[in-house]
Order: C-alpha cells, then sequence, then structure tokens
C-alpha cells in the first residue's frame, strides 16, 4: 500500500469518527499536510453519496443446486431463507408427516466455523428435548450439503403473529392469540413468555445460551403454543466459543446491551432473558423499546437512553407484567432475572393472580437509574446525585491500596485533584482522619490538605442547604423530588467526608412529605366554618384507622406522609362528611371541600351490619387474602348510581358531564351512570354527602360475614345479572355505547341480583369503582399502587363464566380520563364516621 | 490422456493452486478457468434451477463442478476464490466492452448478458468500475482485491476478509472506504 494512501485511509476513518464539519474539515487538512490533490480527494470521498447497494450482491438467491432429496426427507418448498440456510417445507415418507428440514450448501469460502455452527444447532438442539423447543430429527451431511431436519410447527413465528395482531390485510390468516389488549392476551402473552423462559432454562442448564431470541425465533403452533426454534446462533459453552469474538450475531433490536458492546460484561445465560423480555416487551406493546433504522442507532439508543417504561406507551399493561418486563430488561445482567426460571416463575405467580416476587423499582432506584443514564449531569442537583449514588452504592475499593502510600504523598494527590467531587468520599474521610490522627497539621502538604478538605465539607454543606431552599420553591413534583433529594444527598457526603460532623441532612423521610391546605366551603363557594380530623387507610384492610383531629378549617401546612387518607368534616347543618385525598411524596395540595346540603342521608342506602369478613388465602391479590377483618357498620346505595341521579349533579354543579350523557333518552334515566373516572365517582359521592365504598366494605356487603361466606355470585349457576352470554366486538365507543343502550339494565331490574340485605346489582350490570388504592401482595408484604384504584365487580359487557373464585377485583389506573362503558358507582356512607 | 486432465477427462484444475511465477502457465490456466466458467455459465443459463444471475452462484456452481465439494485445505479454497473471482473480472467487462462496440461473441452468452444486465440495472458501469478498480490497485493492491471479491465473487464480508486472513471488523472498514474512494475516482 503506498504511503499516500495509507494517510488517506486513515484520515477517511478518523473524519467519519466526527459528525462536525469543522471538526471533519481540520483533520482532514492535518492529514494532507498541504496536499492539494489529496485533500480534494479525500473531501470528496467524504461528501460522495454512497448510494445504497452499491457494489453490494444482490441478496442472497437460493442455492442453484438445490438438492430434491436429504436423508430420507424429499424438499418440497422453501420456507425462509438467510445466511445461516435455507429452510425447506419437506416430506418424510416413512412417517407420511411434513417435517422442516434446514439446508446449507457450503460454496467456496464457507468459513468452516459457519459449517461448524450449523451443526453445533442441531447438536445443541439434540440434547434439548422439551415440550416448547422445536425437536430436532434427524441431521446428515452429503457432499456440500448440510442438513437437519426439524418437526414442522403448523402455525406462525410470533413476529408474524405482531404484525397480524398490528394490522390484518385482507387475506391474511387469523392471528393465533386473543385480540391485542384484551385480558386474555396478556395472559396469553405471560404464559407464552413463562414457557419460552422454561425452554431456555433447560438449554441454560445444558450451557447452551440461545442468543438470538426474538420474535422470528418463537414459533406459534395452532393451539398458540410457543416453540422456541433456532439454535442458530447458540454458543454451547461446552464446545466453546467459535464465533469470532467482535462478530456481532442477532437481531438488533433484541440484542442485550454486552451482546451488543454498548456494556462491556460477559456474555452468559442472562442475554437470552434480556431478549426474551423485549419480546415480551413487544407482545405488551406492540413497540419495541430500542427502535430505529439501522443497527447502529439502535444500538446508539440502548447506549444513551433506559427503555421508556411500558405503561408509558400502553398504559392498559397490568403492572406486575411491567414489572417483569422491565426486569428483564435491565441494562445490567446483574439486575435482571438472575435465571430464566425466576423469570418463569413471577411470570405464572402473574398468571395464578398471586404476588411476584419482583419489586417495582423504588422512587429512589429510578432517580439513581435516571442520574446513570445521564452521563453528562445537567444541574447541580443532577451532579450531588451522581455523585451522592457513587458514593453510597458505590464500592471504596480505593481505600485498602491507598493506605499502603505514605500520608504525605496522599496530600499532595488530594491538592493536585482539581475537583474532589470525583472521588469517593470513603476515601477523603479515611485522609481527613488519618490526617487529624497525626495530630497539629504543621507538615505543608498536611495543613493544605487539611484546609482544602474542611473548605470541600463547608461547601458541599452551603450547596446542600442552597439546594433545599430551591427545592422548596419548585412547582414541579418530580423536578423538586429530585433537587431535593440531589441536595440531601450532597449534605450526606459532607457527613460522611467529615465523619466528626454533626448531622446534617436530618432524616430523610422529613423530606419526602406531602404538605397540605384545607378550606370547607359551601355551594356558593363560601368558607364554612368546620372541625377537622384526619384518618390514614390501611391500604392492607381498606378500612381508616382511628382519626386524629386537626383542627378548624381552613387549615394550611398540614405535614403528611405519601398514602391514602380520609379527611373527616364536622360542620353544623351538615353533619360528618368524609372526603378521601390520595397524596404522593412531597406533594402540595390545596383542597377545597365542598358541602352540599342533604336531606334525609341514609334515603335509597342499606345498613349492612357489621361484621367479620373473611377471605380466602388463595384470594385475589389484595391485602385482604387469607384475612379476617372487622369492618364496622355502614350504608350503602341499594342501587348503581343512575344516569338521572348523575345529570341532577352536572346540572346543579357544572361538573364536566361524561361523553354520551346528552345522548341518552329520557326511557334510560334509571340505567347505571357510566364513563364516569375514579375523580368523578368521589366529586359526585361527596356532593351527595357521601363517599365510595372501601374494598372490604363492598365484599362485606356482596359475601356476608362469618367464615362461610355466600359463594359469588349468588345468583345462578353460571350466570350473573346481564352479562353476556357471548362476545359483541366493538371498534368505536359510539357503537359500545349502542350496545350500552341495549345490553345494560335498570339499576333494580333484577329481582335476583339482590342479597338478603337489599342491595342490586352487586356483581352485574356495571362493575364499580371502590374507594380503594390498588395494592399487590408480595414476599415481603403489601404493596401499595397508589395511581390505581380496586374496582369491583362485572358490568354489562363482560362473559358471563362460572365465577367460583373471585376475580373480579381489578386494580385499575385512575388517571383522570380513565372511564368506561360498563364501569360506574355507587355509594356509602359511615354509620360513626 | 492430456496431463492436464482429471480421469473423468476435465482438466485437473489442481493445477490451479499450485503457484506458478510463469506468466505463460499463468495465463493458459486462467484460460482454461475462463472457457470452464463460460461453460458453467452456459449450463446454468439453461437449467430450470438457474433463474437468478449472481455471482454468487456462478462461482459457487464452479466450486461444485470442478472440485466436487471435496475437502480442500483453506489456502486451496482462498487461491480458487483468487482465480476464479480475478477471472470472473475479465470476462465480464470484455464482455460488456464487447457488446458495446457491437461486436458478437460466439460463445455462450446468455448469462453473462444476465449478469452484466443485473449489475447495470443496479447503476453500475462495469468498465469505469474495472479502471477505478485498476487505479486503487496501484495504491492499496489488498483493497482492489477485497472488492473483487465481494463484487465479481459475490463473497460476503467475513468471507472475504477470511480470504484475505484479516479480520471482519477490517474488512467492513476496508469495504467503507474503497466504496468511497471508488466513487469519487469513477466521478472525475
Amino acid at each position: 500500500m503506498s504511503d499516500r494512501f495509507r494517510r488517506i485511509e486513515a484520515a477517511f476513518h478518523a473524519a467519519r469518527e466526527v459528525t462536525d464539519p469543522a471538526e471533519r474539515e481540520r483533520i482532514i487538512q492535518a492529514a494532507c499536510a498541504g496536499d492539494e490533490a489529496m485533500l480534494a480527494e479525500l473531501r470528496a470521498m467524504l461528501t460522495v453519496d454512497v448510494p445504497t447497494g452499491f457494489l453490494e450482491p444482490e441478496p442472497p438467491p437460493p442455492p442453484q443446486q438445490a438438492p430434491q432429496q436429504v436423508g430420507e426427507f424429499e424438499l418440497e418448498s422453501i420456507l425462509a431463507s438467510g445466511p445461516g440456510g435455507v429452510v425447506w417445507i419437506a416430506r418424510q415418507p416413512s412417517l407420511d408427516r411434513k417435517v422442516a428440514v434446514k439446508v446449507l450448501t457450503a460454496g467456496p469460502g464457507t468459513p468452516p466455523a459457519q459449517i461448524d455452527r450449523f451443526h453445533r444447532e442441531s447438536r445443541a438442539v439434540s440434547l434439548l428435548t422439551h415440550p416448547h423447543i422445536v425437536p430436532v430429527l434427524a441431521e446428515g451431511q452429503a457432499g456440500v450439503t448440510h442438513w437437519f431436519a426439524m418437526q414442522f410447527v403448523d402455525g406462525h413465528s410470533l413476529a408474524r403473529e405482531i404484525e397480524l395482531q398490528r394490522t390484518r390485510k385482507p387475506g391474511d390468516p387469523a392471528p393465533l392469540l386473543p385480540a391485542f389488549g384484551s385480558g386474555a392476551w396478556f395472559a396469553a402473552v405471560a404464559r407464552l413468555c413463562a414457557d419460552a423462559a422454561d425452554a431456555l432454562h433447560l438449554a441454560h442448564g445444558h450451557r447452551i445460551v440461545h442468543r438470538d431470541v426474538k420474535p422470528h425465533n418463537l414459533l406459534l403452533d395452532q393451539q398458540g403454543n410457543v416453540l422456541v426454534g433456532d439454535f442458530g446462533i447458540a454458543r454451547d459453552q461446552r464446545f466453546g466459543e467459535l464465533t469470532d469474538t467482535g462478530v456481532i450475531i442477532g437481531t438488533a433490536y433484541y440484542m442485550s446491551p454486552e451482546q451488543a458492546h454498548v456494556a462491556s460484561a460477559p456474555i452468559d445465560h442472562r442475554t437470552d432473558i434480556y431478549s426474551l423480555g423485549v419480546v415480551l416487551y413487544e407482545l405488551l406493546t406492540l413497540t419495541r423499546p430500542f427502535d430505529g433504522t439501522t443497527s447502529q442507532e439502535v444500538f446508539d439508543k440502548i447506549r444513551h437512553t433506559p427503555p421508556p417504561p411500558v405503561s408509558q406507551r400502553n398504559r392498559h399493561v397490568p403492572r406486575d407484567l411491567e414489572t417483569i418486563c422491565m426486569a428483564a430488561i435491565s441494562r445490567l445482567p446483574g439486575a435482571r432475572y438472575q435465571s430464566a426460571v425466576e423469570m418463569r416463575d413471577d411470570l405464572r405467580r402473574f398468571l395464578e393472580h398471586r404476588a411476584i416476587l419482583r419489586q417495582p423499582p423504588t422512587m429512589g432506584a429510578r432517580l439513581r437509574q435516571w442520574a446513570h443514564w445521564r452521563r453528562r449531569p445537567l444541574t447541580l442537583a443532577a451532579t450531588a446525585l451522581v455523585v451522592g449514588a457513587l458514593t453510597i452504592f458505590g464500592h471504596n475499593t480505593v481505600l485498602a491500596a491507598e493506605r499502603h502510600t505514605s500520608l504525605e504523598k496522599r496530600c499532595r494527590d488530594l491538592l493536585a485533584t482539581e475537583n474532589l467531587d470525583v472521588m469517593s468520599d470513603g476515601a477523603l474521610a479515611t485522609l481527613w482522619a488519618d490526617i487529624r490522627a497525626a495530630g497539629e497539621p504543621t507538615e505543608e502538604p498536611l495543613r493544605r490538605a487539611d484546609a482544602r478538605l474542611r473548605d470541600y465539607r463547608d461547601r458541599l454543606v452551603a450547596r446542600g442547604q442552597q439546594g433545599l431552599a430551591d427545592a422548596a420553591k419548585m412547582d414541579d413534583t418530580t423536578t423538586r423530588l429530585t433537587a431535593k433529594l440531589g441536595a440531601w444527598l450532597l449534605l450526606r457526603r459532607a457527613e460522611a467526608v467529615d465523619p466528626g460532623a454533626p448531622k446534617l441532612s436530618g432524616d430523610s423521610s422529613q423530606l419526602f412529605l406531602a404538605t397540605i391546605a384545607v378550606t370547607v366551603v359551601d355551594d356558593d363557594r363560601q368558607p364554612v366554618p368546620a372541625t377537622i380530623a384526619i384518618a390514614v387507610v390501611d391500604p392492607m384492610t381498606t378500612l381508616p384507622r382511628a382519626p386524629t383531629a386537626l383542627g378548624s378549617a381552613p387549615l394550611s401546612g398540614v405535614r403528611l406522609s405519601d398514602g391514602l387518607y380520609r379527611i373527616i368534616v364536622h360542620a353544623e347543618g351538615y353533619g360528618d362528611r368524609e372526603f378521601p385525598v390520595a397524596l404522593d411524596p412531597m406533594e402540595r395540595r390545596d383542597l377545597e371541600l365542598r358541602l352540599h346540603r342533604v336531606d334525609d342521608l341514609p334515603a335509597g342506602m342499606k345498613l349492612i351490619p357489621a361484621g367479620d369478613l373473611y377471605m380466602e388465602a388463595n384470594g385475589p391479590p389484595t391485602g385482604l387474602a387469607g384475612k379476617v377483618v372487622a369492618v364496622p357498620s355502614f350504608w350503602l346505595d341499594a342501587c348503581e348510581v343512575t344516569v338521572a341521579e348523575y345529570r341532577e349533579f352536572v346540572r346543579a354543579t357544572n361538573h364536566p358531564a361524561p361523553p354520551f350523557l346528552d345522548q341518552i333518552p329520557a326511557t334510560h334515566d334509571r340505567r347505571p351512570i357510566t364513563q364516569v373516572t375514579w375523580e368523578d365517582a368521589v366529586a359526585y359521592a361527596t356532593w351527595r354527602g357521601k363517599r365510595l365504598p372501601t374494598l372490604a366494605e363492598w365484599m362485606l356487603a356482596a359475601r356476608g360475614p362469618g367464615p362461610a361466606p355466600r359463594a359469588l355470585p349468588w345468583t345462578k349457576a353460571g350466570f350473573f345479572g346481564n352479562c353476556r352470554k357471548a362476545y359483541r366486538t366493538s371498534s368505536t365507543q359510539e357503537q359500545l355505547f349502542r350496545f350500552w343502550l341495549e345490553d345494560a339494565a335498570d339499576v333494580d331490574a333484577d329481582p335476583d341480583s339482590c342479597t338478603p340485605e337489599g342491595v342490586f346489582e352487586l356483581f352485574g350490570n356495571v362493575d364499580e369503582w371502590s374507594e380503594s388504592v390498588g395494592t399487590t401482595r408480595d414476599k415481603g408484604g403489601l404493596r401499595v399502587q397508589p395511581q390505581n384504584r380496586f374496582v369491583v365487580g362485572e358490568g354489562w359487557s363482560a362473559l358471563s363464566r362460572d365465577f367460583t373464585t373471585l376475580t373480579a377485583i381489578i386494580n385499575t389506573p385512575t388517571g383522570p380520563t380513565y372511564r368506561q362503558l360498563s364501569r360506574g358507582f355507587r355509594c356509602a356512607r359511615s354509620t360513626t364516621p | 490422456m492430456p496431463e492436464n486432465s482429471s480421469p473423468d477427462g476435465r482438466p485437473d484444475f489442481s493445477r490451479l493452486f499450485k503457484h506458478t511465477d510463469d506468466p505463460a502457465e499463468r495465463a493458459r490456466l486462467f484460460e482454461q478457468l475462463a472457457t470452464e466458467l463460460r461453460c458453467i455459465a452456459a449450463a446454468l443459463a439453461k437449467s430450470q434451477v438457474g433463474h437468478t444471475m449472481q455471482p454468487t452462484a456462478l462461482v459457487n456452481e464452479a466450486w461444485i463442478r470442478l472440485f466436487g465439494g471435496r475437502p480442500r485445505s483453506w489456502e486451496d479454497q482462498a487461491h480458487f476464490l483468487r482465480s476464479v473471482t480475478v477471472t470472473m473480472r475479465h470476462i465480464l467487462v470484455d464482455h460488456c466492452k464487447r457488446k458495446r462496440t457491437q461486436k458478437r461473441d460466439d460463445t455462450k452468452t446468455e448469462y453473462f448478458d444476465e449478469l452484466v444486465q443485473s449489475f447495470e440495472r443496479r447503476g453500475h458501469d462495469l468498465v469505469a468500475l474495472d479502471e477505478a478498480l485498476d487505479a486503487l490497485a496501484v495504491e492499496h493492491p489488498q483493497m482492489a482485491y477485497y472488492v473483487n471479491l465481494r463484487f465479481f465473487g459475490g463473497r460476503t464480508n467475513d468471507e472475504a476478509a477470511r480470504v484475505l486472513s484479516i479480520s471482519g471488523r477490517s474488512g467492513a472498514r476496508m469495504w467503507s472506504c474503497a466504496r468511497a474512494w471508488l466513487l469519487q475516482r469513477m466521478a472525475q
């Protein structure tokens, strides 16, 4: 190679690494050193638009000399072809069955590694007998033709299924799984991922890593069962590494960060867990966490951005499935499920309505993760956050090594360090302690280091206190939380660096308290004198604890930790009123509680006597499962809130009306109101002087007290209320609304639905919002999902099934737009608030 | 039986693998290979299976026909590919030039017609490329050879890199540089 060309080549590659045109120009100018012709050449090379496909071969054709038969298998038609070989549909005459045969015709230059890889696949798979792995039937070689036969899976790949679920063109086959987004879909998805995880676990047990788990390689049979196929690039740890190191194989979208060389971690079985997590993500949202048109683009995204949470792409995804999915696609292998069987078990727990073991990331973990992705911290607070996170969670591995160096040298090193933020607090603390232990610092470097550390500590404290003061002024909860945590971490670092310093940061939990202000007004929004008490609602029992008096309205600056509360207002002429309030950490909320005069409060309500609610241990995953809860007596609306009642509320208060309200004919006045959000339901209930029932109250009303409760539903075997006998599909809300007109029933139309206490349709007509905050049971106890509420019962659009256990408790998000045509509510009221 | 024929009467191409410094001997071997390639091409053009005109197919076919896919040392394979891709390039470029000057070629040409057209359809000017490749060969013979293998031999990056005993990554870098250089050269 000529020296001139060597310089051209080097400059070309160097310039291509940078995107800034000025920087490019600088690089090539330097390389050419005045050679104008060379400069022109390089400029042309860098600006020339290389057409895609220039000098590239056309896509590889099927092999020219396709054998008609391999072994006893008669090749019929090509199913798929790729660089790893061609898959044929073939017939096996001896057993008269269809099989799939993968054929590789070795040409000149076919690297022996590729042939090895080909046989490795059949060898690897033949070790694995599993109902969810495509079995290998036979393998062989004839001349340049290498082949192996597999079971033919009558169905299609998951990739095709996803396509069909996304858009189905005329002539396309029917999807093999239930409709996307339905409850059945999520169940099917969880089941098939659990099965695939089980299959991968077997492979991992044989020390085989698949390394190419993606929807194309997961086949569905006609029954919707999944089979893992194509172990074409599997690495069998027993046979050693066969692919060149540094060769990236697998499809970019599903590649783990370590496989994509984004993270420098060795590739092991956890790469498959990541890829399966991406498949799960795609199934839950029909989108991929990292998308792009080139693999480079995809890798860049994997490198620079955290995967968007599943719920951001599809907020209907059950929380536990999201947790499982996000855990599987953790960037670091150590943060994922550590074995496929753990992932499988959590998926099965989800399917069995049991609590999963994996916890959703805590606020702190999410912040740390956020800081991790923001490689370049944007603000002072964020810098502190990163430093703090390193300090608290990093390893102080430097410590041992540093003891060996002389104190003086360590002091000089400290003085030479421009920014002390980069040093671990442990290193600084040890150094400072050693300086102090050496007595009054007199020697120059020790004295200066001592002064510098003192100054550093003081600045940390000042920055931290300033940060706390700034944070208090911020309006947005997340920014405030981030800023506060950042400031708090600075104070923590100051304490860590100077162990003798007084505790400055205080109790961190104080930082996260919410602040509320309460005013009580009447219908004309005039202040009403009232006394206020507050009760914490126990998320496990869903019942309030004993209330605490707060004082007289108006109140401000009340500090509360996050959770669900009931505010009890006592005002002359109004009696006792209860208002639920759910608080986020650090939230600031100004509550205006409106009182509306109501005569004869318990009209239309039934008294449910106090009683012990017995819940089965294997019941739905709420805090109630396996518990006996003493529920105090309460009033409960005999009927669901009707259209007419809700209209009255909307007219009187100008509360926003739900969609279609104005289109409901007068004949439907006694139908249950639907399409109301949780906030709407609470607004209505409190306007009526009532509240929503809690989950425990609803259960007691439906089942009665005692260890032998009545079965749900209590109406007729296999049916309840007006739930449907068959699905009616509808694509639009307008159509659903028409179904509602036809199928929903008047709230007291069905005498069979009435409980002995006289409450109608607890289990039919519409499902109903409860007051209670969503929870999931967990190994470590109960976890609260503050954004969710329990919904109880079933609605007219549900399929009538034989409910032997109560599955009709749903954990549902409460966003301001979350409304459904099958969801209504009824009100409750405490007898003694 | 001529000394350069195998028992079934076909030329013994194992001689191709023996390095020879004698230019006359080399030219004779290349001529034989070219003849053989033309025959294979003619057969392919007639055969029902050969519906895609691709250098990959032709080279693979030549490998199977000439050597029956018998296991060969890697050096043999590399040598075969070097020889066959250079020959391919000459055949194709000659064919292209002849077509342009309206001269008739008396050998079976349908296959090469198709092949040339398949390149031209994709906007490749074979004659200009040939000249640019000659210029590149002066500057960086290995890179020119790499392009030969990829373009005229239909080899993948991994295969071509292996023939040159370089890593796949070096091959890919070479490919991006070569494409840019050749394009700017052809645009001159």
